[in-house]
C-alpha cells in the first residue's frame, strides 16, 4: 500500500501541470483581459494602455508569462493582485477560514442530521417516517440554492428580523460567538438542506442493502439488541460507501459555495473567486484553481486509500 | 404629479425645519460593490472613489453647480486671478494655511510634487497620466506655494490633483514606488474621516479625523460602508432598518421605495448620457461608407422616427431628462440646444429619397438588400434591452428592422488587437452610457476629433468608434482643448456639439438619475451632480440619537 501511495502521490505532479497549463490557456484567451475595464476610459489613452500592459507583464509571449508563473508558484511566490495589488496569499489567507467555516458547520450539520434520519428511513421502511423523510429529501435535493437562499433572506430577514440577510458578523460588534453562530444559521441551513437529503437518501439505500446481508442475520441469532445490530453491524458497513462520497464533497469545503456565499455576503472562497473572475484577475484565479485542482487530486487520492482502510477486501496493487 | 410635487414640498420643507445638527454616532452605508483599492490614481471603481474621498482629498473639486470649488488650495487658479500665467504654461498653486494631515504633519507644497512623482513612477499601475505628462516640473519656491510648469497651455489643468486624483502625503509614504504600499488600503489623508479598518468582502469602517480643517465637523464618530453582494440585497437592507443609507439605486426601484416608510431617497441629475451611435464606415476605414448608414438621410430618418420621450416615460418612469446633445450638463453645456422632435412622416419621405422602397413584409429594401441593423450593447442590462426593444419597434414604423445583437461588456470595449467589435467597425448600432466629467475635454476628443478613429495606423487608439471625420468639428476641438478662457471654450464646444448632432452619427437619448437611498434619521446631505455619493459627509448627522 505504501507503493501504492507514493506511485499515486507521483501521478499528481504531472496532472496538476497539465491542469495549470489547460486553465492558463483559456483564461488568457478568454475575451476581455484585465485591462477592459479601462478601455471605455476616456482618460485613459492608448498610451496608458501599453505602458499598463507594459507593467503587469501582459506583452510577454504566452509561454514566457506561463512559464513564469509556474516557478514562481512553485517557490511560494503567488504573485501579486492585477486589482487590489495586494500578494495573492494575503487574499486568500483572508478568505480561507470563513469558507472553512461555513462549510465545516454545513457538513458537520449534514451529518448528524443525514445519518441518522437515513438509517431510521431504512430501518422503518414504508413508514409514515419513512415517507415524510423521503419527501423532504427530494424536496431539499432539488431546489436550487438561489432561490431557497434569497426565500430564507425574504422570510426570515425581512418579514419576521429574526437573521441578518447577510454578513459574517455585526459590524462594530465585539466578537462573540452568539452573534456568529446567528449570521450562520441561514447560509449553513440553505447548504445543509441540499446534503442532507442527498445523503439521506444515500445512506438510506446503503442500509436497506446491508440489512438482509447474511451477517445481519447472524448478529440477530446471536441476540443482540435490535440498537446493536442496527449501528454497530449494520451502519458500519452501510458507511463505506458514504465515506468515499464525503471525501469527494471535501473540496467544497475549501473552495466555498459561490452562490450561497454571494447570496448572503460571506467572505469566503467562493466569492472570491467570482469578484476575481469579473474582474479577469489572472494571479487570483490561477490561485484559486490550482488550489482547487490540489485538494481534488488529494481529495481522491484520500477517498482510495480510506476506502481500502475500511475494507479489507479491497487490495491495492 | 400632485403626489410627487406635495412630496418635494415635504422634501425640501423638512430639511429647512430640521433642527440643529447632532454630534456624534455611527453611520452605515449599504455598497453592492467593494473597491480595489484607495489609491486615487491606480483604482478606477466609482466606489473607490467614493470611499477615498472620505479621507483622501484633491487641491479643488467641483460644487454642485459644476464650478471648481477650492478643497486644499487657497483658491483656484485662473488666468483673471494671476494664478495662470498670460502664456497659459504655469499655474501656482496657494495651499490654505495651517493644513495638517490625520496624524498632525504640515500639509506643504512639496506633497503636490511629491504626487506628481508618483503618478509619474513607472513602477506605479497608473490608470491615466493625461494631463500629467504635459507637466514639465513642480517647483516648490516655500511651503504653501506650488509652481506647476506645462509643457504647452493645458485647458484642462483643473482636472489635475483634483476630483479624480488627491494629494499624497510625502512623510507617509517616503519613496515613489507605491505600488506595494499598506496605503493603499489605510490611506492617510486630510478629509473629514479615516479609515481604521478594512475587513475585505465584509466593510470598511472609518472614523472622525481629529485634525480636520473645519472646527466642529464631521459630526458623525463613524462612518462604516457595508460591502453586500447586490443592489437587490442593499435595498433590502435599507427597507428593513439595517444599514442608514444605500449608494446607488435605479429609476424603476423610485415607486416602490417611495412607499417604504422611513427611507427617503436623493435624487440628482447625472452627467451620464445614454446614447445611440452609428457606424458611419464599412470597417475601419472612414473611407468607405457604411452600405446603409453611410447615407446621412438614412441616419436622419432614424433620429426623425425615435421618440426619446416614449423610452424615459415606460422605462424610466419619467424620472429621467431627454437629452439635447452629447454634453448634457456643466458649464460647457449648450442649453439653447433643443432636444430633436420626432417626425415620422418626414422620416418615411427621407427614406424614400434614399432609394429605400417598402417591401411585402413592410420591410424596406433597395436593389435587392433589406433595410435591416443591427444594435448592440452590453448583455445583462435589463434596461437597455428593453430599451432596445422599444426602438426596434418604433423603427418597425418607418420599415427599418433593427435586430438585437448584444454582447458582454469585455467583449463590446475590447481593444483593437482583441477584435473589439467597435474599435474594428464591426457593428451597426451601438447603445451605452457617457459620462462627462465638469471638464469635457478628454471625453469630446476622444469620442470626436477624427484622429481618435482607431485604424491599423494609430495602432488602434482612440473611441471614435462611428467613425466621424469633419474639419470643423476637429476645429472646434482644438480650440476647446488649447483655450485657456473658458468662455471661449464654451463656444468651441457649441459649434462642436452642434455639429455633431447635424452629423446625425449620434442620437443623445436620455440622461440618468445618480438616486441614494437614507433612512428618515439621516441628515444634511446634499446631491452634486459631478461628485460622488458622500462628497459632502461632514455635514451628515443623525438626528434623534
Amino acid at each position: 500500500m505504501g507503493a501504492y501511495t507514493l506511485r499515486r502521490l507521483l501521478g499528481i505532479l504531472p496532472l496538476l501541470l497539465g491542469i495549470t497549463l489547460i486553465v492558463f490557456t483559456v483564461l488568457l484567451n478568454i475575451p476581455g483581459g484585465p485591462l477592459s475595464a479601462y478601455r471605455n476610459n476616456p482618460r485613459v489613452r492608448a498610451q496608458d494602455l501599453a505602458r499598463l500592459e507594459r507593467q503587469l507583464g501582459l506583452d510577454q509571449p504566452l509561454p514566457v508569462q506561463y512559464g513564469r508563473w509556474v516557478v514562481n508558484f512553485a517557490r511560494g511566490d503567488w504573485g501579486y493582485s492585477y486589482v487590489t495589488q495586494q500578494p495573492v496569499t494575503v487574499m486568500v489567507a483572508e478568505r480561507l477560514p470563513n469558507t472553512l467555516l461555513l462549510a465545516g458547520v454545513a457538513l458537520a450539520v449534514t451529518m448528524l442530521v443525514a445519518v441518522p434520519l437515513g438509517v431510521l428511513s431504512a430501518v422503518r421502511q414504508y413508514s409514515v417516517f419513512d415517507y415524510v423523510v423521503t419527501t423532504l429529501a427530494f424536496i431539499g435535493y432539488a431546489l436550487p440554492q438561489f432561490w431557497l437562499g434569497l426565500v430564507l433572506v425574504l422570510v426570515f430577514s425581512i418579514q419576521l428580523r429574526l437573521f441578518p440577510a447577510g454578513g459574517i458578523e455585526t459590524l462594530g460588534a465585539p466578537f462573540s460567538l452568539r452573534d456568529r453562530a446567528w449570521h450562520l444559521a441561514l447560509p449553513t441551513f440553505t447548504l445543509a438542506f441540499a446534503a442532507v437529503g442527498f445523503y439521506t437518501r444515500y445512506l438510506r439505500a446503503s442500509m436497506l442493502e446491508v440489512k438482509t446481508q447474511d451477517y445481519i442475520r447472524t448478529a440477530r441469532a446471536k441476540g443482540l439488541s435490535e440498537r446493536t445490530v442496527v449501528y454497530r453491524h449494520g451502519l458500519k458497513n452501510a458507511a463505506i460507501p458514504l465515506v468515499t462520497v464525503a471525501a469527494l464533497h471535501l473540496p467544497q469545503v475549501f473552495t466555498g459555495a459561490l452562490v450561497v456565499e454571494t447570496i448572503f455576503a460571506w467572505p469566503g472562497m467562493g466569492r472570491l473567486f467570482w469578484e476575481s473572475a469579473t474582474r479577469f484577475d489572472y494571479p487570483v484565479l490561477m490561485a484559486v484553481m490550482t488550489v482547487s485542482a490540489v485538494i481534488v487530486l488529494f481529495s481522491n487520492l484520500i477517498a482510495d486509500l480510506v476506502y481500502g482502510l475500511l475494507d479489507p477486501r479491497i487490495r491495492y496493487e | 404629479m400632485r403626489n410627487r410635487t406635495a412630496l418635494l414640498l415635504a422634501l425640501s420643507a423638512s430639511s429647512v425645519l430640521a433642527s440643529a445638527p447632532v454630534k456624534g454616532g455611527t453611520l452605515t452605508v449599504a455598497l453592492w460593490q467593494e473597491p480595489e483599492s484607495l489609491n486615487p490614481y491606480t483604482a478606477i471603481q466609482t466606489v473607490s472613489r467614493l470611499i477615498r474621498k472620505q479621507t483622501l482629498e484633491g487641491l479643488w473639486d467641483v460644487a454642485p453647480n459644476g464650478e471648481y470649488q477650492s478643497v486644499l488650495a487657497a483658491s483656484v487658479p485662473t488666468v483673471g486671478n494671476g494664478g495662470v500665467s498670460k502664456d497659459g504654461k504655469t499655474v501656482t498653486v496657494r495651499l490654505r494655511p495651517n493644513l495638517k494631515w490625520q496624524d498632525g504633519h504640515p500639509v506643504t507644497s512639496a506633497d503636490v510634487k511629491f504626487t506628481w512623482n508618483v503618478i509619474m513612477d513607472e513602477a506605479n499601475p497608473v490608470s491615466s497620466r493625461s494631463g500629467y505628462d504635459e507637466i514639465a516640473g513642480i517647483d516648490t519656491p516655500n511651503a504653501s506655494t506650488a509652481v506647476i510648469r506645462f509643457k504647452r497651455p493645458y485647458a484642462p489643468y483643473l482636472t489635475l490633483f483634483s476630483i479624480a486624483g488627491a494629494i499624497l502625503p510625502q512623510h507617509a509614504l517616503r519613496q515613489t514606488d507605491v505600488s506595494k504600499a499598506d496605503f493603499n488600503r489605510k490611506p492617510e489623508g486630510t478629509g473629514p474621516f479615516m479609515v481604521s479598518e478594512w475587513k475585505s468582502a465584509s466593510n470598511i469602517t472609518m472614523v472622525r479625523n481629529p485634525n480636520y480643517r473645519t472646527p466642529g465637523k464631521p459630526y458623525l464618530d463613524r462612518v462604516i460602508f457595508k460591502f453586500v453582494p447586490s443592489r437587490e440585497i442593499a435595498t433590502a437592507q435599507l427597507t428593513s432598518g439595517e444599514v442608514d443609507s444605500m449608494w446607488n439605486l435605479l429609476e424603476n426601484q423610485i415607486p416602490q421605495l417611495e412607499r417604504v416608510p422611513g427611507v427617503k431617497l436623493l435624487t440628482t441629475p447625472s452627467p451620464n448620457l445614454e446614447y445611440l451611435g452609428f457606424n458611419l464606415a464599412s470597417g475601419e476605414d472612414p473611407a468607405t461608407p457604411h452600405p446603409i448608414l453611410g447615407d446621412a438621410r438614412v441616419r436622419q430618418a432614424i433620429g426623425l422616427t425615435i421618440d426619446k420621450k416614449v423610452l424615459v416615460d415606460r422605462l424610466l418612469y419619467g424620472r429621467a431628462q431627454v437629452a439635447s446633445s452629447a454634453i448634457p450638463l456643466g458649464w460647457a453645456a449648450d442649453k439653447t440646444i433643443a432636444p430633436a422632435q420626432p417626425d415620422v412622416a418626414r422620416a418615411r419621405q427621407l427614406l424614400d429619397q434614399a432609394g429605400w422602397r417598402a417591401g411585402s413584409d413592410g420591410i424596406r429594401t433597395k436593389n435587392g438588400q433589406r433595410l435591416t441593423l443591427s444594435i448592440t450593447t452590453t448583455t445583462g442590462d435589463q434596461l437597455r434591452l428593453l430599451a432596445e426593444q422599444v426602438l426596434q419597434a418604433q423603427l418597425r414604423e418607418v420599415g427599418l428592422d433593427l435586430v438585437i445583437k448584444n454582447v458582454p461588456s469585455s467583449v463590446m470595449f475590447g481593444g483593437y488587437d482583441k477584435n473589439g467589435p467597435l474599435k474594428k467597425g464591426n457593428f451597426d448600432v451601438a447603445m451605452d452610457t457617457w459620462g462627462p466629467d465638469a471638464d469635457p475635454a478628454d471625453y469630446m476628443s476622444i469620442r470626436f476629433a477624427s484622429d481618435q478613429i482607431p485604424t491599423a495606423k494609430n495602432g488602434g487608439a482612440g473611441w471614435n468608434f462611428t467613425r466621424i471625420k469633419d474639419a470643423t468639428l476637429d476645429k472646434a476641438l482644438l480650440t476647446a482643448q488649447s483655450t485657456l478662457d473658458q468662455q471661449a471654450r464654451k463656444t468651441a464646444y457649441a459649434v462642436a456639439l452642434r455639429r455633431i448632432n447635424v452629423s446625425g452619427a449620434y442620437i443623445p437619448l436620455y440622461t440618468r438619475l445618480f438616486i441614494d437611498g437614507f433612512r428618515e434619521r439621516v441628515r444634511g446631505y446634499q446631491g452634486n451632480t459631478w461628485d460622488e455619493f458622500g462628497w459632502d459627509s461632514e455635514n451628515w448627522y443623525l438626528e434623534g440619537r
